[in-house]
């Protein structure tokens, strides 16, 4: 079967886990796609081990930009997954460039503020840290629901005795979330959030 | 914040508000300070269920180095969601068609003995065995919860065997009870997924390990004394991940003791990130000591079985059930 990019793309939205692993597989196990991405890299300053990072982050953003129908099909997939990957590592490099060095390597390219770049990575840890606070299966059901399942299909899947029980956990797991970030005030108020 | 706000905000994160609704939205945001913070909050959440779906795909491109994902487009891309029929049934039919043809062939074909009356119309019984006597009908593939269910069911209630000095099979002795719960316990317990990929690895590249990823990846592998060895002795400074994983290396090396205090330590805290789990496992863990640890067994199960918010509530109930018929 040849594997087109509407094949892929319709594996990545279908709801179906199996048919989105199988999907990323093929842009995973693609050699050429993955040695572009690590030559890029090796080329701009880094070295094989950044490749691969750069790689893993790449296809993460990608699966985040599909679900998120920002990808416009103007490209093919390969592009796109290339660009996200060149975009990525041309940001990780200004995150951590000494402080007082400039480069005029892309100078077209939009330039963050430090106190942007360090709020996002203070925000990842939050994110990080209120995760940690779930348990197993919460994190599935909030996977899920973040794959637009329906609460009968997360009923089936994780055992749940009603569509209804399954909607009241998700509240539950996500008050869990809530809770974490409640208990950092200073960090919501630098992401302008008073409550 | 008010239950039809909370579904609006919910609604406009995942775009279900039509363009007008959106635009209406947005204006109100800016002139509603709560509003803006409640829409700032839930989409914090969201941005946390994505992050959840970044490390699972993380960590299954990790699995795909060895070993890939099943092609679910194998018989047919156009395929539903459901399983398409097995080749093996064909093969069966044919296999049985054949089979039936060449009986009746050599049943028609048989010699007719003198002191048989053969009456075509009242067909006798061949004094031969039908082949398909034993035939068992082909069932269609169970979901693999039913039948490892069953398998449970089967190995926990089955009757001891009797001994018996009249006949020649060799003298069994009854399982004793004790041992009934120890194998409930042990075909109940299952490992954990895996939880390297939930461990925080360093940032920037570092490819060096520490301790606590390395006893996981042990477990994972089902070498648990290298694991225990990773993992360290337990101490109060413990965080409760640590202490769930060593909860079930000592109850994979059967220190059930050391298992249940693991699993208390992290039961017993608000807001655990495995508390429902260790709380899970703590209950088969006490049942791995009966009848020493009856009580406690008991009591906890009483309390979640009786919590509807528990996620392993039915498991809960089954468990005391079938702890119930081998007392």
């Amino acid at each position: 079967m040849e594997v087109t990019d509407k094949i892929l793309l319709d594996a990545i939205l279908s709801g179906n886990t199996l048919k989105r692993d199988w999907a990323f597989y093929q842009l995973y196990s693609n050699a050429r796609l993955k040695n572009s991405i690590i030559q890029y890299v090796t080329t701009h300053g880094g070295n094989a081990e950044d490749g691969e990072d750069v790689f893993q982050e790449a296809m993460c953003i990608f699966d985040r930009n599909i679900r998120q129908n920002k990808f416009t099909n103007e490209s093919t997939l390969f592009t796109y997954l290339f660009a996200i990957a060149k975009w990525h590592w041309v940001t990780y490099k200004r995150k951590h460039k000494k402080h007082g060095e400039f480069s005029n390597e892309y100078p077209d390219e939009k330039v963050e503020s430090v106190e942007a770049l360090f709020f996002e990575k203070e925000k990842k840890e939050l994110l990080d840290m209120a995760i940690q606070n779930l348990d197993i299966r919460c994190q599935e059901l909030l996977g899920y629901y973040k794959l637009d399942y329906s609460m009968k299909e997360i009923t089936e899947l994780l055992g749940f005795s009603s569509p209804a029980m399954a909607k009241k956990q998700a509240y539950r797991c996500r008050g869990r979330l809530r809770k974490v970030f409640l208990e950092n005030p200073l960090l919501l108020k630098a992401l302008n959030i008073e409550i | 914040m008010s239950e039809s706000a909370y579904h609006k905000i919910e609604n406009y994160l995942t775009g279900q508000l039509s363009d007008e609704e959106v635009i209406a939205f947005e204006k109100d945001i800016q002139n509603d300070k709560a509003l803006a913070d409640a829409l700032a909050l839930q989409k914090l959440e969201h941005d946390a269920m994505d992050r959840i779906l970044e490390t699972d795909l993380k960590s299954k491109m990790a699995k795909w180095k060895k070993t890939p994902p099943p092609n679910p487009f194998e018989n047919d891309p156009t395929s539903s969601k459901k399983n398409p029929p097995s080749k093996s049934w064909t093969g069966w039919l044919f296999g049985l068609l054949g089979l039936l043809i060449f009986a009746g062939i050599v049943y028609t074909n048989l010699p007719a003995s003198e002191n048989v009356i053969q009456d075509k119309s009242t067909p006798t019984p061949s004094s031969e065995p039908s082949p398909f006597e034993n035939v068992i009908p082909i069932e269609e593939e169970s979901s693999l919860p039913n039948l490892e269910e069953k398998k449970i069911e089967e190995e926990v209630n089955s009757p001891p065997l009797a001994s018996d000095k009249s006949q020649s099979v060799p003298k069994t002795n009854p399982p004793k009870k004790e041992n009934r719960y120890l194998l409930l316990a042990q075909n109940t317990y299952e490992s954990i997924p895996s939880i390297v990929s939930n461990l925080r690895s360093g940032e920037g590249g570092n490819s060096e390990k520490s301790d606590l990823e390395r006893a996981a990846e042990a477990y994972d592998q089902k070498q648990y004394a290298a694991a225990q060895k990773f993992i360290g002795n337990p101490a109060d400074t413990d965080e409760s991940t640590v202490r769930y994983l060593r909860g079930h290396i000592y109850f994979n090396l059967e220190n059930y003791q050391g298992a249940a205090k693991e699993f208390e330590a992290v039961a017993s805290e608000d807001f655990a990130r495995d508390k429902e789990g260790a709380q899970w496992y703590l209950l088969l863990t006490y049942l791995m000591q009966f009848p020493d640890t009856k009580t406690k067994f008991d009591s906890l199960g009483k309390t979640l079985s009786e919590n509807e918010f528990f996620s392993k509530r039915e498991e809960v109930q089954q468990l005391i059930k079938k702890v119930v018929e081998i007392k």
